[in-house]
């Protein structure tokens, strides 16, 4: 699938604000994702070297003619990615049936963090909500999170994004990456 | 939570990260003085360590999700295993039911996700853990048969376990009694069987406790609890390097269920056993109750409750027996330190309960002493010691089995007491080694590969050190000096049994060149010690060094290749390893440890040895001892094992293996009668800390109303003082400084202060002597360097022991005042330590160095104080306990020394009359393998004694994997 039409005018009316836009705008993205790392998966490339700009980049060129957005700046264009980036990979794990609970048919108590894994679809969820909590007390922080975790930002390009100091990015990040994983393994905790 | 909070707690953040690590703790508690809840969330906040999920890439995640969701379908194979069906999904992939066909057995399968394939080192981690947890072998554990890898696929193989999970049985309504005591003794003897093996849980709930419908109980997902190291998850890399260090901040991280962690648990502390034991408790509550003791709308309301809220006892079943009560209680202390500490106890009180009718009325404590126990319960300074005192690192690593790569631990030996001085023979298929027998250490031979041990010496003496032959035919040990003889004998013996053959006399345990079979041992010259070679029948000696004889020379090794000869020199505390050409010539120092010391053993490639030491370890007596890799060609020093547990006299095959006996000892402060027949005492004893722990080193205080002792709470060693009336603990020093070790506490006789040494400002176990008042202030050093600190009957005089006079082991006698001023040269008499004064008559002990004949302490007396001596009493080395420290302590009456003497495996306190220097036996433990450690106290009225009272327990194990890393 080429760029179409209908992806860029999609974006360009949610960035205008119309969020309807966003909704129509997900399950394209969806299928590129999917076909993108499938094709990682059985490719050559181990998925692991592929990096958020990357793949958000790659899944944008191919649905988005960018040269006929008129993002002001590349910093724009990747925090909007990053924003539809969260709401994808939430998306998707909401579809993989997993909830904050893990909630399938059998529970099954693994001890996820004793071997270091990520619970992919479960962590998602409670990665956005720990966000959405944190927006609520600090905007910015988690703004920091969304851009460099979701978006795949430099330190530098987020402080350009949020328009403020590098320094001031970093030490949110630091402090953010703290809380929400104390927020994330007392949540996996919890009737995984 | 409130943006203002956040900013607080965000500005707490950043700027404890600024502290030094070590400080960070002390900096914190100072700034969060007034609001504790304000520093527990800081304190979660630092525990966090990278790296977390956000600092993996997106990509990965994106793939995991992205990837086809249900990789397997019922039917396909993954290897041998058929899979059937969907068990259930979780976090971390499905779990299927499948069919093993080469076994012919059902089992669950677990599909690891993705992202362990992608990251050998992850993979590799998560082997190691499988591997250890498939050694977990117990019929209360579900267990895991091992790991599949299969093209694209990870894969965990399991028991499949039938049955209701213990939650589904309790969402029906509570458990009658009997049984839900029964279900929790089964909980209890696999956690038993799985702490044994160093592994906890960290997860125990009932949604993982299966009861099968004939009542069986299994515990499952022990599975993936890690392992009590929590560097299991630091990088094998780190453990392999020669500098690494352990992390000196907490690194626990919040694993577990909400209602069922422990409240450490649920502030991101590291975590223990206890947090088991705890979990333990919460379950057999819900079970008797049909609730949960701590539970909330959501995690933080549950984790508050779990922090804060006290345990509605009033809900248990009216007609609960008292040890069932009691256990409950003790399992679901929130101080980890007052908790119950062995799984095992609780299992022992089940088993009471069992048996017990209904009596809910408790019983009332008899006595003030009484008091005392109870509160030692409440305070219990914790956690299993050993041969113990923590290393530095304690906190970051909670007691842990070696772990490495590819490490693998089997228990050879199972006896009970101590086995000891491990052997394997240069085939590599049988171990000898010492036990007790008879109050005796006898040689015992066992194969490798499994069966009985097999006793090879039966004559009435003791017999150590035993070393094979290099056809493996034969074994050569050593018996030591009786009394009246300065030097042991080496002996001869087929490794089947037989008539033993003496060779040579000499001062210690010999070993066998494995290329050729010569001797190598330590004997007595007429001014000096030497170190020889000799043909195995002993006919000649080849000097390879001389020595003065004022020094400790043991273990005496034949490098591999026959090159070199090792063996360790101190001054019976403190030692390092040395080592000389087998040919001859000057030896050189290979570590710099200053530390003791207990055997080391070769690389089998010649190019360093292991060695057993107290590195890393703030309190002394008793200490732990890890294992320790020094290379011969640049001194390189790597850490082998961490943790409480201690590993002495390594012997290493030729294929790497290290056999080593385990050593776990566990103290606690016990009063004793005097009064009575030595035995009766011994009945007539309290428990004073009633939790195993760190605890050493007891002083009463005056009238009996305190007790200061020293122990490891909180990671390092410290003075503490407990209330006897109150039970009201509190702690009198906060040294942090891993480096710095302390120990033996003596409280003045007016009450005011306490004396202890600590070498602090000093390398290695040098010591100072300082003071601290009774109410924790004015800590402050009288004396560097010191020794065995002892009181004027005034309370304004301290005395010690320090260097000094014309050899630089020479030590004198002084005494400083306490309210400032210099120090006096009581006497200049060699002496090892002073031991008191009662205003006219000073004590002290000497140590009569080992070429005058008799390897002896002699207790001396001089009135007054500077006047010449006179012997008291002789103590044949032999009858020192461990460390070769005669530290007595003089009754308040002035008339008796209380002393540790041991005999055998068993030590006694005995005390010495000051006016007829005749010995009373105090206590009479039987054959039981106590120690004693270092210093007792008098009870203020002289009625009583309080010792630090350890029962050991030793197994030879074999560590595999250990070494292969370094070579």
């Amino acid at each position: 699938m080429g760029p179409t039409p209908e992806v860029t005018v999609l974006l360009k009316a949610w960035r205008e604000g119309d969020e309807t836009a966003l909704e129509a705008l997900m399950p394209l993205v969806h299928d590129e994702l999917r076909r993108i790392a499938r094709r990682c998966l059985h490719g050559e490339r181990a998925h692991r070297s592929v990096q958020a700009t990357e793949l958000v980049n790659e899944a944008y060129l191919r649905l988005v003619d960018v040269q006929h957005l008129d993002w002001k700046n590349r910093t724009h264009f990747l925090a909007m990615s990053a924003r539809l980036m969260r709401r994808v990979l939430v998306d998707l794990a909401r579809s993989r049936g997993a909830d904050k609970r893990g909630g399938c048919a059998v529970r099954v108590t693994l001890d996820d963090a004793a071997i270091g894994g990520v619970a992919p679809a479960a962590d998602v969820i409670r990665l956005d909500d720990a966000l959405q909590a944190l927006a609520t007390l600090d905007d910015r922080k988690s703004r920091v999170v969304e851009l460099r975790f979701f978006g795949g930002l430099t330190v530098d390009e987020t402080a350009v994004a949020l328009q403020v100091s590098s320094k001031t990015v970093l030490r949110d990040w630091e402090f953010a990456r703290s809380w929400l994983q104390r927020e994330l393994t007392r949540e996996a905790g919890r009737d995984a | 939570m409130t943006p203002e909070r956040l900013r607080e707690i965000e500005r707490l953040f950043h700027a404890a990260r600024e502290q030094p690590p070590a400080e960070r703790d002390a900096w914190l508690a100072r700034t969060c003085a007034d609001d504790p809840a304000l520093r527990r969330e800081v304190e979660s906040l630092l525990a966090q360590a990278p790296p977390g999920m956000l600092d993996a890439p997106v990509g990965a995640l994106v793939a995991e999700l992205v990837a086809p969701a249900r990789l397997l379908l019922a039917g396909r194979r993954i290897g041998a295993f058929e899979v059937q069906g969907l068990l259930g999904v979780g976090g971390m992939g499905e779990v299927y039911r499948a069919r093993d066909t080469r076994l012919g057995r059902d089992v669950a399968i677990k599909i690891l996700p993705r992202a362990f394939k992608d990251d050998p080192h992850r993979l590799a981690r998560f082997q190691r853990e499988a591997r250890m947890l498939a050694s977990l072998n117990h019929p209360h554990i579900g267990a895991i048969y091992g790991l599949e890898d299969h093209d694209d696929i990870t894969a965990l193989v399991m028991e499949l376990v039938e049955g209701d999970d213990l939650s589904q049985r309790i969402a029906r309504g509570k458990i009658p009694i009997a049984e839900a005591l029964s279900i929790a003794r089964q909980i209890a003897e696999a956690l038993e069987a799985a702490h044994e093996q160093g592994v906890i849980h960290r997860d125990l709930k009932p949604a993982n406790i299966k009861v099968r419908p004939d009542g069986a109980v299994k515990v499952l997902d022990f599975g993936l609890a890690k392992a009590l190291d929590p560097a299991s998850a630091a990088s094998a890399e780190m453990m392999n390097s020669p500098t690494f260090t352990p992390p000196s901040t907490m690194t626990g991280t919040i694993i577990g269920t909400a209602a069922y962690m422990a409240p450490e648990q649920a502030r991101g502390k590291a975590v223990d056993r206890r947090a088991d034991i705890w979990a333990f408790g919460v379950v057999v509550y819900e079970m008797l109750t049909g609730r949960r003791p701590f539970d909330g709308d959501d995690t933080s309301t549950t984790l508050a409750s779990v922090i804060k809220d006290d345990v509605s006892w009033q809900a248990l079943p009216a007609n609960l027996s008292a040890p069932a009560r009691r256990m409950l209680r003790r399992c679901l202390e929130k101080d980890p330190r007052r908790r119950l500490s062995a799984i095992g106890d609780a299992r022992i009180e089940l088993e009471d309960a069992m048996a017990t009718p209904a009596e809910p009325v408790p019983l009332p404590m008899p006595r003030r002493w009484s008091g005392l126990a109870l509160s030692a319960v409440a305070l219990g300074i914790a956690t299993a010691f050993l041969f113990l005192w923590i290393g530095r690192d304690r906190l970051a690593r909670p007691a842990a089995p070696p772990s490495s790569p590819d490490t693998r631990v089997v228990r050879l030996t199972d006896l009970a007491g101590l086995e000891e001085s491990p052997a394997i023979s240069p085939d590599g298929k049988s171990v000898a080694f010492t036990a007790g027998e008879g109050g005796k250490r006898q040689v015992f031979v066992r194969l490798v590969a499994g069966g009985t041990p097999l006793q090879i010496t039966r004559d009435p003496v003791d017999h150590e050190s035993p070393r094979w032959s290099p056809d493996s035919s034969s074994i050569v040990y050593f018996v030591p000096a009786v009394s009246g003889t300065a030097q042991g004998s080496i002996w001869e013996i087929p490794a089947l049994g037989g008539v033993p053959r003496r060779v040579v006399n000499s001062v210690g345990g010999a070993d066998v060149s494995p290329k050729d079979g010569r001797l190598a041992l330590f004997r007595l010259a007429k001014e000096s010690i030497q170190l020889v070679t000799a043909p195995s029948d002993g006919s000649r000696f080849d000097v390879i060094a001389e020595f003065a004889p004022a020094t400790y020379y043991l273990y005496p090794r034949w490098s591999p290749d026959g090159k070199w000869i090792a063996f360790q020199q101190g001054d019976s505390i403190r030692f390092d390893v040395f080592v000389a050409p087998s040919t001859g010539g000057k030896p050189r120092q290979l570590t710099h440890e200053n530390n003791m010391m207990s055997g080391f053993a070769w690389l089998p490639d010649s190019t360093g040895v292991v060695y057993s030491s107290s590195h890393g370890g703030t309190m002394p007596y008793l200490p732990t001892l890890g294992l320790w890799q020094v290379t011969l060609s640049d001194g390189t020093v790597r850490r082998v094992t961490s943790g409480e547990t201690s590993y002495v006299s390594p012997d290493i095959s030729k294929s790497g293996a290290i056999v080593v006996g385990r050593m776990k000892l566990q103290t606690d402060i016990w009063r004793f009668p005097v009064d009575g027949q030595p035995a009766d005492n011994v009945r007539g004893g309290v428990r004073v800390t009633r939790q195993t722990g760190q605890v050493l080193t007891p002083t009463a205080g005056p009238g009996d109303k305190e007790v200061a002792f020293l122990s490891d709470s909180g990671g390092h060693a410290n003075l503490w003082v407990v209330s006897t009336e109150s039970g009201a603990l509190r702690q009198l020093t906060h040294e942090r400084d891993p480096n710095v070790a302390m120990g033996v506490p003596v409280w003045s006789p007016d009450g005011r202060a306490i004396a202890f040494v600590s070498s602090r400002g000093n390398q290695g176990l040098t010591f100072g002597v300082w003071l601290v008042d009774a109410d924790g202030s004015n800590l402050r050093n009288v004396a560097n360097p010191g020794l065995g600190p002892a009181w004027s009957p005034d309370g304004r005089w301290l005395y010690y022991s320090t260097r000094g006079g014309a050899a630089a082991t020479a030590v004198v006698l002084k005494k400083v005042p306490v309210d400032g001023g210099p120090a006096i040269t009581v006497t200049t008499e060699p002496l090892r330590n002073v031991i008191g004064s009662d205003g006219s008559t000073l004590y002290y002990s000497f140590e009569r160095p080992l070429v005058d004949g008799t390897p002896e302490f002699e207790i001396r007396a001089a009135t007054p104080e500077d006047a010449p001596f006179r012997v008291l009493a002789r103590i044949p080395a032999s009858r020192v306990p461990i460390w070769q420290i005669v530290n007595p302590t003089l009754s308040p009456d002035g008339k008796w020394l209380a002393q540790a003497l041991t005999d055998g495996l068993t030590t006694n306190v005995w005390a010495l009359s000051t006016t007829t220097g005749e010995w009373r036996q105090l206590t009479d433990f039987g054959g039981r393998a106590t120690f004693i450690a270092r210093r007792v106290s008098w009870s203020s009225d002289g009625g009583a004694i309080l010792a630090a009272l350890a029962e050991g327990d030793s197994d030879i194990v074999l560590l595999e994997g250990l070494i292969s890393a370094a070579r």
